[in-house]
């Protein structure tokens, strides 16, 4: 009954109230949005190393080479030695090693020489495995190449595709690997993780490409396997193309309890090559301290962007108190008491808030998608669709009852009116 | 008859120096009252005082039986809302809303005029109101209230008024803004309208001509002048 004398009122005024609306909802959606960023940054992040215990690579920072070695974020990490790779996998503790090169690209998507154990060991998200969308039974063998789910919506490429990288990260004029091409023989499922985004060959493959090269410095250039038509039957498994370097090792141990003695061992500086061994979850969680006072910045921000567009709103309410004395009136001839007028008031300021918190809901999901395209092309992630998490749901709740109090203020200039007025209508 | 407001030495004070003093008032069931006086002489004061919007400075008064000194402000309220009808100078519907929600205003805030309805479909009990004040409630009830004549929006205003069947209509120079023709015409249906729920009528006027048929004149000269009548 109140709530439709109120929504009629709102229907006459429904130009400022829309208004008003919108200004509410984009500042709910800009909180939403960057409080979902947030969480989906962070979730995106732990999942693309989970199933990993610990990443070793050579010493250095442990945040850089966990950056540059599953995000290809930041500086290149310094190289260890394949002897190095060696003793890990001959650790009696390890349960399996897998080792990550780094350095070249296809059109911009980073390439990852691994070996087929990748795809086995390697888990994204909640500890869900790699999934292919296509296969052949070659993967990695000799010259083939696995590439992530958005590499092929962008470039859209095929099963038996021929696709050649390019050294580092040239553009699509580098021609240093064009004698060694490679075969598209899988195709992963999307993952919204840098995954998606990786052109996989096999580390040898990866060695072969370059072999002759003295540093960054090309070699002949040639193909030593020219003329062989299948290039997912070479062999490569001599010792000429055994790597001598490579960026890192993905390590899943035997026993979780001997993480820290194993990490205590790879970083001994009396090793041949002292290491440095991350803990992912840990380092991730470091990176998040790190970044939780501009996080907080951010999202103080767009609660004094909520809180100035319910200012706005109470703004609204007030100027348009002294046109609505006719109605205010009205209602008191009719019997209304100065509270029922109050109370009419408030009910607007919730139908007003509950109506931003829906719209900024909508405007939160198309925010999410386009934030989500930008954050896929820079860092290689992907922002869910909308989930409300419990914390985002008690800060709606929080907004439409914040947005009732500020109602209170010309609820409550209403009711000293309607006294002052009685039921004279005239003004 | 039963007395639903009856006055005693009654005086209303405000600050700068108007006053209103109406020694004796009764109004009883079903009797239809004119307030004859210019402007500033206190007529609106007055309905605002029988209306149980302002309190008197002095003197007793009391509305459908009870005393107005016993009761709180939301007490008067309700009692405003459950027995008096008000129609106001312009017809002050609501812009907004169609004239079928307008005229449902009339019970919005009342328990008591909403339980009398209970009998009556409110629909039909609509219809029926701006029957009996000559309009045609099939084209009309659908319509915003902004698009009616002036002569319409202030019948349809009475027909508000009416509905629930209160006790007392206060009419506050409703007639001021028609034309004579249509003053008269809206009185005549205002009156047998009111006539047949048995409601009676408190009707403010600056026009003499306006209050042949009422079964009181009270005329307000100036302020602080007594009000006469009774």
């Amino acid at each position: 009954m109140m709530l439709g004398l109120t929504l009629r009122s709102m229907l006459g005024r429904k130009v400022s109230i829309a208004l008003t609306v919108v200004t509410l909802a984009l500042s709910v959606a800009l909180f939403l949005t960057v409080e979902r960023m947030r969480i989906a940054v962070q979730e995106s992040f732990d999942g693309s190393v989970s199933g990993v215990d610990v990443l070793v690579g050579a010493r250095g920072s442990e945040l850089s080479l966990l950056l540059y070695t599953v995000f290809q974020i930041g500086d290149a990490a310094p190289s260890m030695r394949w002897t190095s790779f060696e003793e890990v996998v001959q650790d009696d503790r390890v349960d399996w090693a897998v080792p990550i090169s780094l350095g070249d690209s296809h059109r911009r998507y980073r390439v990852i020489a691994t070996t087929s154990d990748y795809f086995e060991h390697v888990r994204v998200g909640r500890n869900r495995p790699l999934a292919f969308r296509a296969k052949t039974d070659s993967l990695l063998r000799g010259f083939g190449v696995v590439l992530g789910a958005e590499v092929v919506r962008a470039l859209g490429y095929q099963i038996g595709d021929a696709l050649t990288i390019q050294h580092g990260l040239a553009s699509a004029g580098d021609e240093s690997h064009k004698h060694q091409p490679f075969i598209v023989t899988g195709i992963l499922e999307a993952t919204g993780t840098p995954v998606d985004y990786g052109v996989l060959v096999h580390i040898r493959a990866f060695e072969a490409i370059h072999e002759g090269w003295t540093g960054s410095v090309p070699g002949t250039g040639l193909d030593r396997h020219e003329g062989i038509t299948d290039r997912t039957a070479i062999d490569l498994s001599g010792p000429d193309f055994e790597p001598s370097l490579l960026t890192a090792v993905y390590v899943g141990l035997k026993s979780k309890r001997r993480i820290f003695q194993f990490i205590e061992d790879i970083e001994d500086r009396d090793r041949s090559e002292p290491l440095t061994g991350v803990l992912p979850g840990i380092t991730l969680s470091q990176l998040w301290l790190l970044l939780a006072t501009a996080e907080s910045a951010m999202l103080l921000f767009s609660v004094l962007i909520v809180l100035v567009a319910l200012a706005g709103q109470m703004t609204l309410l007030v100027a348009t108190l002294d046109l609505r004395r006719r109605e205010i009136a009205i209602y008191r001839a009719m019997g209304a008491q100065p509270i029922t007028v109050a109370v009419l008031l408030v009910l607007e300021s919730m139908v007003i808030s509950v109506c931003a918190a829906g719209l900024g809901l909508v405007l939160t999901l198309l925010g999410t998608l386009t934030a989500g395209q930008v954050l896929g092309g820079f860092l290689k992630l992907e922002l869910s669709a909308v989930t409300l998490s419990a914390g985002q749901v008690q800060a709606l709740l929080a907004f439409v009852v914040v947005s009732a109090v500020t109602g209170l203020i010309p609820a409550f200039m209403a009711y000293r009116t309607s006294l002052q007025d009685g039921m004279r209508a005239r003004f | 008859m039963t007395v639903l407001v009856s006055a005693t030495d009654l005086l209303f004070e405000r600050p700068g120096g108007f006053a209103l003093s109406v020694p004796s008032l009764a109004i009883e069931a079903g009797e239809a009252v004119a307030v004859l006086g210019a402007s500033g002489t206190g007529k609106s004061t007055l309905l605002d005082l029988v209306g149980g919007v302002l309190r008197p400075t002095s003197g007793a008064l009391a509305l459908f039986g009870h005393d107005v000194a016993q009761l709180s402000n939301s007490a008067l309220d309700r009692l405003r809302g459950d027995h008096v009808g008000v129609i106001f100078q312009e017809h002050n519907l609501l812009p907004f809303a169609t004239v079928r929600q307008n005229v449902a205003l009339g019970v919005q805030f009342s328990a008591a005029r909403r339980r009398h309805l209970r009998a009556t479909a409110l629909e039909d009990e609509i219809e029926r109101l701006l029957d009996a004040m000559d309009l045609d409630a099939a084209e009309l009830l659908r319509r915003p209230a902004h698009t009616l004549s002036v002569g319409q929006r202030q019948r349809v205003a009475a027909a508000r008024a009416l509905l629930g069947a209160p006790s007392l209509i206060i009419a506050d120079e409703p007639t001021s803004a028609l034309d004579e023709g249509n003053q008269t015409r809206f009185l005549a249906l205002l009156q047998e309208a009111r006539k047949a729920s048995g409601a009676a009528l408190l009707f403010v006027t600056h026009d003499p001509r306006l209050t042949n048929g009422f079964d009181q004149v009270i005329t307000l000269d100036t302020p602080s002048l007594e009000g006469k009548g009774l």
